[in-house]
């Protein structure tokens, strides 16, 4: 059903679109064959009984759903368009988007201060510490800038929810689209005030507002209402002639990589969870290599010795990635997928990979289980952290892969090592490359048997793997 | 009701027959090998099997793929059908590839496993992912989200083929590998082949039978579900 297509009396422009899409949950049909336009400036509430997909439209709307058939798309000059998402598995950010999904979108290790800077540079805004903040004393979270979200309460998660969305939006000049669901959901009656100002004066900038709500009073301030039900909609609001939108380029995401490279960080240096849960195994199995005597290992093929040194590092690497958990929290990874669109599974298991344990585990076991043997070239101790920095390549790929898996509901019912045997042949390489220069010394010729070129061609298979777990569209 | 095809039930009982006639000619009938040439001469028999098992299994895997790829394309149900028959058939004789292949492999090579194998390694690998499909499809709801996954993962298992024969001809290169003797240049025996033969014929004919069977129980699932759904909503529905 189409509706009208303009704003309060003034002439306007269509910033996101939906185009007869049908979005499914499950294999609930939610919206079907479903038109609506955003108009720039407007505030937009969705609304309808609770199940009836309002939350399911509005993030449809930032990108986050496939839909069945039709497409979301940011309207341009000439019936161009840039795709948002649609079925066939085109897929890009909403440029200017802020977003506050219901269940606040964030991981729980994060501080208030930390996800309003997060917000602020997936924005593209380097907002001075003194304009966030103002920004918490306003909203009264100054008290709470350094204590992390899992210590809030759920009003106070929602406050910071919502300020994450619009506080890029405020101190923006150019017009940005803030989606909000359920944005009065556990705000007392101040905080809820200070919502409608807020909301009130983005309009008064020039943003675009859609908020999925029953709160009566933010539907009484709204330019138009969408209800919703039954998988339709009904649009009720003024109609007005419609501007040619204007020309805009597709969102760059360079600001939103690098606050995921740092929110990755930050959170695991907080929390170590990646690190030990990756550490305790590889030295459980080291010791257990050392306690099986290292007779044993000596006498065995030249290759023993390498495969036993490497071993702790790719029981390291294989580890499932805390990260994935990181994200599936509070839906932190779909706020992180409505920024950075399909680019957000690659950046994740690059820099979700454990980066600093293959080097050090492997150093730790040639120190365990070499025994000083006569055998080993004297050189090889400087050399073997070349094979161990290969080792994050695979690291990459077991990352990519488990991230692949985690794409089910129930992630936590599928047995994810059994996509993982591929990653045997580049650790095998890896093993002869570290027999070589255990026992031949490290040389710098490239060839199939040599150390350099065994390397090469290890990485090369990771990086392969990494690519075909990456490539394939996500939900 | 659901009626299991008449064709379907005649392509199992010859299918079967002939399974048990492969495995009496080739214990029976099918001439003995060269001793000087074999480690374990009598253990080559396991070829009847392990052979016609490869072939089952790679149109399997090859129906698996085309069904991800239709799925991941079209979304049709014709297609996720492929996908589970595929999956389910592939992991059956896909075990029969890796249990036979080492069985005669600690015998004649005496390892069971050679890492410099393409063949091998490549069912053994497929044979995991057809595993995991077959373990996701029964533990997760069956949306099209799940779908999507299964037939990524589909797509993702038949892109590391290739990446598998790159591996392990590389590894080829540094370990020589211990090579299943099948080579038309040692010629042969006449009786050899024959059996061989009958033993793909059998199992192709059953292989026919299963995809027949399991894309009429997959059809019969579907439309049970379709119906329940409906009932649901009779009854007010999610």
């Amino acid at each position: 059903m189409k509706g009208p297509s303009a704003v309060g009396g003034h002439v306007s422009y269509p910033v996101l679109r939906i185009k007869g899409a049908t979005v499914l949950r499950g294999s609930r049909t939610v919206m079907e064959d479903i038109d609506l336009d955003v108009m720039c400036g407007e505030m937009l509430c969705l609304t309808g009984p609770n199940g009836s997909g309002k939350s399911t439209l509005l993030e449809t709307l930032a990108g986050l759903h496939a839909p069945r058939s039709g497409e979301v798309v940011v309207p341009l000059p000439n019936q161009e368009s840039i795709p948002i998402r649609d079925s066939r598995g085109r897929r890009t950010p909403v440029p200017g988007l802020s977003i506050a999904l219901q269940t606040d979108g964030a991981c729980l290790d994060e501080t208030v201060l930390e996800r309003l800077k997060t917000a602020s540079m997936v924005a593209g805004k380097s907002l001075t510490d003194e304009t966030i903040s103002a920004a918490m004393e306003k909203w009264a979270l100054s008290h709470r800038s350094e204590d992390r979200l899992a210590v809030l309460s759920q009003g106070l998660r929602k406050r910071v929810s919502i300020l994450a969305a619009i506080l890029p939006a405020i101190q923006s000049s150019e017009p940005r689209i803030v989606l909000l669901d359920e944005p009065s959901e556990g705000l007392d009656a101040a905080s809820r005030d200070l919502l409608h100002e807020s909301i009130f004066s983005l309009r008064e900038k020039g943003h675009s507002v859609v908020i999925a709500t029953h709160d009566d009073a933010i539907i009484e301030i709204s330019d138009r209402t969408v209800e919703i039900s039954s998988s339709t909609i009904s649009l009720t609001g003024p109609n007005h002639s419609v501007d040619d939108p204007p020309f805009r380029d597709a969102t760059p995401v360079g600001g939103a990589i690098s606050a995921l490279g740092r929110w990755i960080l930050a959170l695991e240096m907080r929390n170590p969870v990646d690190t030990v849960q990756r550490i305790v195994p590889a030295l459980l199995a080291l010791f257990l290599l050392r306690s099986i005597g290292l007779d044993a290992i000596s006498d065995g093929a030249p290759s023993s010795l390498a495969f036993y040194i490497l071993a702790p590092a790719l029981i390291a690497i294989l580890v499932r990635p805390a990260l994935i958990d990181r994200l599936k929290e509070r839906r932190s990874g779909d706020w992180w997928r409505a920024h950075l669109g399909r680019s957000i599974r690659p950046l994740s298991s690059i820099v979700g990979s454990p980066w600093i344990l293959p080097i050090p585990l492997t150093y730790l076991s040639f120190i365990v289980l070499s025994n000083g043997s006569s055998d080993i070239d004297p050189s090889a101790y400087a050399w073997l952290w070349l094979p161990a920095l290969s080792m994050l390549d695979i690291g990459a790929a077991a990352t990519a892969i488990h991230m692949l898996v985690s794409g089910f509901e129930r992630s936590t019912a599928v047995a994810a090592s059994l996509m993982m045997a591929i990653l045997i042949w580049p650790f095998l390489l890896l093993v002869d490359a570290t027999t070589e220069i255990l026992y031949q010394g490290m040389y710098f010729d490239i060839g199939f048997d040599t150390p350099l070129g065994l390397i090469i061609c290890s990485s090369l298979i990771a990086a392969s793997v990494w690519g075909a777990a990456v490539i394939i569209p996500d939900e | 009701m659901v009626r299991i095809p008449a064709r379907a039930i005649a392509l199992l009982a010859l299918g079967s027959g002939g399974l048990v006639a492969t495995i009496f000619l080739g214990i029976m009938w099918a001439p003995d090998v060269n001793p000087s040439q074999w480690r374990a001469p009598a253990a080559y028999r396991i070829i009847f099997l392990h052979v016609p098992f490869a072939w089952t299994s790679f149109l399997a895997f090859g129906m698996l793929f085309w069904g991800s790829l239709g799925w991941y394309l079209r979304r049709t149900e014709r297609s996720w059908r492929l996908v589970q028959s595929g999956s389910d058939l592939g992991l059956l004789f896909g075990i029969g590839v890796i249990t036979s292949g080492p069985i005669w492999g600690m015998a004649e090579w005496g390892v069971p496993w050679d890492w410099a194998d393409l063949r091998l390694n490549t069912f053994a690998l497929l044979t995991a992912l057809a595993l995991f499909i077959v373990m996701a499809r029964r533990s997760q709801p069956d949306h099209d989200s799940t779908r999507d996954t299964i037939a990524a993962v589909g797509l993702f298992g038949f892109i590391l083929v290739p990446i598998t024969a790159v591996a392990t001809t590389l590894y080829q290169k540094r370990h020589p590998g211990v090579v299943i003797i099948e080579s038309e240049d040692s010629g042969l025996d006449p009786a050899i082949r024959a059996v061989m033969m009958v033993g793909f014929v059998s199992i192709t004919l059953l292989f026919i039978g299963f995809t027949i069977i399991s894309d009429k129980l997959y059809s019969a699932e579907a439309e049970i579900e379709l119906n329940l759904k409906a009932l649901d909503e009779m009854d007010g529905g999610e």
